[in-house]
């Protein structure tokens, strides 16, 4: 406990680097996933094709990653966040292709019989639809992410890992104890957050749950 | 808008489907005129829904054309062409994310009327599908029942005005009692609206209440006939046809026809003939002019079927006819719904489109049909 009020400008500054670290990489992560998701929705071979790309590179360890990533890009933020935003990509693709798959098709084909243009359907029929299954993807991509980015730290990209790997370096239990704890904390607080958001996202649902938990 | 708008003509209309060895709908040629219910109707995988989905251009056919108003479907910008066809589903695809009013009030939207227009016919369209537009509009899809749904996909489907409907199984999803109240609010809404209408089912009672003409379907997308409900029952055009109105076509038909639409005895020849009716001071028929309780009263606007019912549990062969005020018009009998299903039907539209006009009843009664029926008092018609 001391340990945390003697030092705790210093854990706030890791904490915003690892939350910017995280939310940088989300963001990046999905500014490429939607795109990509739409693209392959409805398309069996390009869904396969995707996964099969980026299911292996889920599969490669983390530090691993981050080390082949070093020698072309240096050490620090880049390779981290690059590494992130891949290990995102599997689960963010998936949620956005999962949120489509969501989307009534009687929705969909009453929106095209109607005459609406396929970008119009895309932009306020699909996607607002796909909005909360593309939200909880998000929120596991978040937990993972928030985890991996602790591994950063050996490359130098600061975040959280950095007061673990301290700790181990000059034996101190409390620093590990409080960089493993404070991950942890900011883990849940993004996961209830996200939960939160999901719901906000479809107030139709919720509006409807309540009527007829009154009725 | 004229009644001139909204005439769709299909010309040797063919869909084979990528792959498929045969196709689905087979040079199907036919012409709804503009504010008529075509009904179409065939087992499962006719080709119905095929065929009307052509329409809007959501399947191209293979070769043919459909035409409205004389014009080529193909030589129209599709989106502009379907926010021209109100569309509605069996699944209804109300957007869930969207407010009832704003599902309502999307096509307008696509054809940019200014916000309060939309709002304003939004509000009119819930009102004319008998949803109040002050308790409903906010609601979200999911807040609806399912008959309060299907209403809004029909709001939905006329706000803009479209002179064409296409209405895949509209009903089918609702239960038989409601559905039979919704079609009767929806034949009434259309006496209003005069929409050029094709819908789909495969139940055929509801082709027959609400088609104006019914084009049946046989495997194959083959256009076995195209006629009206009474042509079809009286007059089948082939076996098929025949197994698919099923055993009970004379039944059908009665139910098609009201008793006004029967040559009915006059009261005076009813009288001449010996069975006069009698009525009591509220002019209503208590018994027979040779003293024998009336036992069966037939109200002027039931169906020929109601009025056969009513006649079989009461073991009469004829009976007074009564109008709103239980007033005696004049008499029906078993012979005359017999002659009704005697008469002749043409099998087609297009040979002989008033089939029935000028039949004036089995001739054994040799009377001319009455222009109107007189009521009758105690001791009126006497001499
Ligand atoms: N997209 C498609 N691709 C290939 N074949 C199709 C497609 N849609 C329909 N078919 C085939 O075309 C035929 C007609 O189908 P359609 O859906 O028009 O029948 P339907 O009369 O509406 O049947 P139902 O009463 O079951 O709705 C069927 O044999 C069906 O399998
Ligand atoms: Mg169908």
């Amino acid at each position: 406990m001391t340990f945390l009020l003697d030092n705790r400008l210093e854990v706030l500054r890791l904490v915003l680097e690892h939350v910017l670290l995280c939310a940088v990489s989300l963001g990046i992560a999905t500014i490429l996933a939607v795109p990509l998701g739409v693209w392959m929705h409805g398309r069996s071979r390009r869904i396969g094709m995707v996964t099969a790309v980026t299911g292996a590179l889920y599969t490669v360890p983390s530090l691993a990653l981050f080390s082949i990533l070093v020698p072309v890009v240096g050490l620090g933020v880049v390779p981290t966040v690059i590494g992130l935003v891949l290990y995102a990509q599997l689960m963010l693709v998936r949620a956005v292709v999962g949120g489509l798959d969501s989307v009534p098709e009687d929705v969909r084909d009453a929106a095209i019989g109607m005459g609406i243009d396929r970008w119009t359907i895309l932009t306020t029929i699909d996607l607002p639809l796909a909005l909360p299954v593309f939200l909880a993807g998000v929120r596991i991509a978040a937990v993972t992410v928030i985890g991996i980015a602790t591994i950063g730290a050996v490359i130098d990209a600061g975040g959280l890992g950095e007061l673990i790997l301290q700790g181990i370096q000059r034996d101190q239990v409390e620093r590990v104890t409080v960089g493993a704890l404070a991950v942890t904390a900011l883990a849940l607080s993004a996961d209830y957050a996200l939960v939160r958001l999901e719901r906000r996202a479809r107030p139709w649902a919720n509006r409807a749950a309540a009527a007829g938990a009154s009725a | 808008m004229g009644d001139s708008r909204g005439v769709i003509e299909f010309d040797g209309v063919t869909k084979v489907y990528p792959g498929a060895t045969a196709p689905s709908v087979d040079r199907l040629t036919m012409r709804i005129e503009a504010g008529e219910i075509c009904a179409l109707v065939g087992p499962s995988g006719s080709g119905k829904t095929t065929a009307m989905r052509m329409v809007n251009r959501l399947i191209e056919p293979t070769s043919g054309t459909i035409r409205i108003d004389g014009v080529d479907t193909r030589s129209i910008d599709v989106e502009t062409l379907r926010r021209s066809i109100g569309y509605v589903i069996q699944q209804v695809g109300l957007f869930p994310h969207r407010s009832v009013l704003d599902n309502v009030g999307t096509v307008p939207r696509l054809l940019g009327w200014d916000e309060s227009r939309i709002a304003a016919r939004s509000r009119e369209l819930l009102d004319l599908v008998g949803l109040d537009p002050s308790k409903f509009g906010m609601r979200y899809p999911a807040q609806l029942s399912g008959g309060q749904r299907q209403r809004v996909g029909v709001a939905r489907a006329l706000a803009a005005d479209p002179p064409v409907m296409l209405m895949d199984e509209p009903f089918g999803a609702i239960d038989p009692l409601v559905r039979e109240q919704i079609q009767d609010e929806f034949l009434r809404m259309q006496q209003d609206v005069r929409k050029t209408i094709i819908i789909v089912t495969h139940d055929l009672d509801e082709a027959m209440r609400m088609g104006d003409k019914v084009a049946v379907l046989q495997e194959g997308g083959v256009l076995a006939q195209l006629a009206t409900p009474e042509q079809l029952l009286a007059a089948p055009a082939n076996d098929f046809v025949q197994r698919f109105v099923g055993g009970d076509a004379a039944l059908r038909r009665l139910a098609l026809a009201k008793v006004h639409d029967l040559p009915l005895i006059p009261l005076d020849v009813a009288h001449a003939q010996g069975f006069g009716v009698m009525v009591d001071q509220q002019a209503q028929p208590v018994q027979w002019a040779n003293g024998t309780p009336v036992r069966a009263r037939i109200a002027i606007d039931a169906t020929l079927r109601t009025a056969l019912g009513e006649l079989i549990a009461t073991g009469e062969s004829f009976a007074p006819v009564i109008d709103g005020m239980g007033r005696p018009v004049g008499i029906v009998t078993t012979a005359l719904l017999h002659g009704w299903l005697d008469r002749p039907v043409a099998q087609s539209i297009d040979q002989h489109a008033a089939a029935g006009v000028d039949w004036h009843g089995p001739a054994q009664h040799g009377y001319a049909p009455p222009m109107q029926a007189q009521p009758m008092r105690f001791g009126s018609s006497r001499g």
